[in-house]
């Protein structure tokens, strides 16, 4: 690949600027490429391409947010370290983000209102949407549920951001009975396929990579059977990976926190929900790839699974129901079960 | 005669918030604000198993 007619003396000067060095960017390129499952060259045309246009032209985002907790927001502002998602992010138009724009009021529902209006945009919406009344949220004069509906109509790709936003997640549990963007949008007779980025909070890299397939490709990614990125979900569970795996084999089950025995024992009786759970976590790891939930003596609780929060409730002890389920999975010797 | 002014959203802080503001003869006479999102975690929250509650109240707000 002839990396110097793909990069051009401007962009690499911008990107100078950002702390990104030429080959930092093309390192950073074909790597995530091989995530993505495109070609090196594919997606770096691709990227540099979204990248040049002239600032008028850039991809639109409206990123809303319904009942949800920010947290998926300040997730992706993880994403500031390394600096080459910083630059991407800077070079889609976020139009409308309650949480980080500087415009308040008349002046930002005018924008979210245009964009609407002139169509094509990525529409990413971080939140459930909430089924038992409308009021449980209200934007200004029209509901949530209204504004999600009328914004997915004229968007060109959906993204569900979260646990929340993908299949109702806590909210689902509350008296307000959030749902998730699809079954909202099925609801309103919207036929239009979400791209759930489910987990709680959202994974930068996943959402990050999945803005640069949109971007790159035109498209939504591949998705598995509940509308995941197959990319990043569906294949490989927590289970599979689990250091504590031979204990759960074995049958030894940690039962007292304060016995230096079984301190490495599963966590199966703690709670644990990982063979239910098909996300990339124990490869990509969190908080840019120091730990994650189980390499710090924490439970998985199935956070990027349909069945989170009301099935996997009570998460301490092994008495809800997907334990019952996982319990079972392991005395009849079945090593997968869809959730 | 009164002047309302009604700033909605109100950006950069978590969550879904609106201002209603009654100003007269440039004085501010009266102000209400408004949370426009509820869950009802507490209400949720009745009868789990106590432990279920660190997890759950952290995704109050995540900022």
């Amino acid at each position: 690949m002839k990396e110097k007619d793909i990069l051009s003396k401007d962009l690499a000067r911008e990107l100078k600027a950002y702390g990104v060095s030429r080959r930092d960017f093309l390192k950073y390129c074909a790597t995530t490429a091989a995530v993505l499952g495109l070609s090196e060259f594919e997606f770096t045309t691709g990227l540099v391409h979204a990248l040049e246009k002239p600032t008028s032209n850039k991809p639109p985002v409206l990123w809303l947010e319904g009942q949800a907790c920010a947290g998926c927001t300040i997730s992706l502002t993880q994403s500031l370290n390394p600096p080459i998602s910083s630059v991407i992010l800077d070079k889609i138009s976020l139009r409308y983000h309650m949480t980080i724009m500087a415009a308040a009021g008349e002046v930002a529902e005018k924008v979210r209102r245009e964009t609407v209006k002139e169509g094509g945009y990525i529409l990413i919406v971080e939140g459930a949407i909430p089924s038992a009344d409308d009021r449980f949220w209200m934007h200004g004069e029209i509901s949530g549920r209204k504004m999600v509906e009328e914004a997915a109509k004229n968007a060109s790709a959906i993204l569900a951001v979260g646990a929340c936003s993908a299949y109702g997640g806590i909210p689902r549990a509350c008296p307000s009975k959030g749902i998730g963007v699809s079954e909202a949008l099925k609801k309103a007779g919207i036929n239009k396929p979400v791209v759930n980025i489910s987990t709680c909070p959202v994974h930068p890299d996943h959402l990050v990579g999945t803005i640069l397939y949109v971007l790159v490709t035109g498209k939504p990614p591949e998705l598995d059977s509940k509308g995941r990125p197959a990319m990043y979900f569906g294949e490989v569970s927590m289970h599979d990976n689990c250091r504590r795996r031979a204990h759960f084999d074995a049958g030894e089950f940690l039962k007292d926190w304060n016995d230096p025995k079984q301190k490495n024992w599963c966590l199966f009786e703690k709670g644990c929900k990982g063979p239910v759970s098909y996300i990339d976590c124990t490869i990509r790891r969190w908080n840019d790839g120091i730990s994650f939930c189980l390499d710090c003596g924490g439970l998985c609780q199935a956070c990027g699974e349909p069945v989170f929060y009301d099935k996997v409730t009570p998460l301490y002890t092994a008495d809800s129901g997907i334990s019952k389920e996982i319990w079972a999975m392991r005395k009849s010797g079945a090593s997968k079960k869809d959730t | 005669m009164a002047k309302k002014i009604t700033i909605h959203p109100v950006t950069r802080i978590e969550g879904h918030l609106t201002i209603e503001v009654e100003v007269e003869n440039g004085k501010v006479k009266d102000a209400w604000s408004s949370g426009t999102m509820a869950r009802g975690f507490e209400a949720m929250l009745i009868g789990k198993d106590p432990r279920d509650a660190s997890y759950v109240t952290s995704r109050f707000c995540g900022v």
